[in-house]
């Protein structure tokens, strides 16, 4: 399944430490720029979560797995909107925000793993 | 004496006048042979005329045959040949230019042919993309969705009938900030990234 692979790709970097993330960005040549870590997590999950929904029906292992990617999306979102685009720089990679991401990316990654897909 | 005199004469008269006669007569018949080429290059012009006629003819029909001879056909009007060719040379040269096989990724007028060559958006405006791909069925334009340019940027994504993303895209990043990165292009094929970050 190619939209899972693609969520665990994006979900490994998510999880990765801020000095992992700022060499993965300059590798990208989008550095100090952080836009494209929520882009390529954002473009995944639309797809992923629809996917799951059209074919997989619930379980409470798929629930916890969207719960906890609604939870990374909401925090994005909640970056997006603010005036503040101090929140995309690589100096914000260790504030309270991106640090919940990697928390639960870190626990995310063994649940889809399990999945049965 | 007197009447030798006459006979004398009377002979030498037949005798001009033989030769009068045969004078006219040979010029006649000089005439007649010297017609006769006249004759022969009119005659042969004829057949020439003919013949190239029949050339042209038979010219016409081998270009009447590769070209565009069903419309001759089709339209079951007497055409000048050398109009009906002139319009198969058309037909073919229309025909090419619309059937005309090229490799795919090699011009920027398809969706296909960025994800086939994503370096094709390189130096493209969104505006420019938009123009070519921005009424591609199934694609919708889209800004970006999260980051510091969120309602910025420019996104084609492509959606299924349900109306859901499948994951192909092509995203413009109007890059940002006084150290932020300059504008990129990002294509995602169905497999993921294709290309990296394009300027």
């Amino acid at each position: 399944m190619v939209y899972v692979m693609q969520i665990i790709e994006a979900l490994k970097i998510l999880a990765e430490t801020k000095d992992k993330q700022i060499g993965y960005l300059k590798d990208l040549g989008t550095y100090p720029s952080t836009d494209e870590l929520a882009l390529q997590f954002s473009d995944t999950y639309q797809v992923f979560k629809a996917s799951l929904e059209d074919s997989l029906g619930s379980s409470l292992s798929i629930e916890k797995v969207l719960k906890n990617l609604d939870s990374v999306n909401y925090i994005f979102d909640r970056m997006s909107n603010t005036s503040d685009n101090s929140f995309w720089d690589i100096s914000s990679l260790d504030n309270e925000e991106w640090n919940s991401v990697r928390k639960l990316a870190v626990e995310t990654l063994p649940l889809i793993l399990k999945l049965e897909i | 004496m007197i009447e030798s005199l006459k006979y004398r004469i009377l002979w030498l008269k037949r005798i001009i006048f033989s030769l009068i006669s045969f004078l006219i007569l040979n010029s006649l018949i000089i005439s007649v042979s010297a017609n006769p080429i006249n004759s022969e290059q009119s005659h042969h012009t004829g057949i020439s005329q003919v013949y190239t006629y029949d050339e042209i003819e038979s010219s016409v029909h081998m270009e009447v045959g590769h070209t565009g001879g069903l419309s001759r056909v089709l339209s079951g009007k007497v055409v000048r040949p050398d109009i009906e060719s002139l319009a198969g040379v058309t037909s073919v040269a229309a025909k090419t230019s619309t059937t005309a096989l090229r490799k795919v990724g090699s011009v920027l007028e398809s969706v296909d042919d960025v994800m086939a060559n994503p370096n094709l958006l390189k130096g493209k405006s969104p505006l420019q993309v938009e123009g070519i791909l921005g009424k591609t069925p199934g694609w919708r334009i889209e800004t970006l969705g999260q980051g510091s340019q969120k309602g910025n940027g420019w996104v084609l994504r492509q959606y299924n009938a349900k109306g859901n993303p499948t994951g192909p895209q092509l995203r413009w990043h109007p890059g940002g900030g006084h150290h932020g990165p300059t504008p990129y292009w990002r294509v995602v094929g169905p497999n993921g990234d294709l290309g990296g970050i394009i300027r």
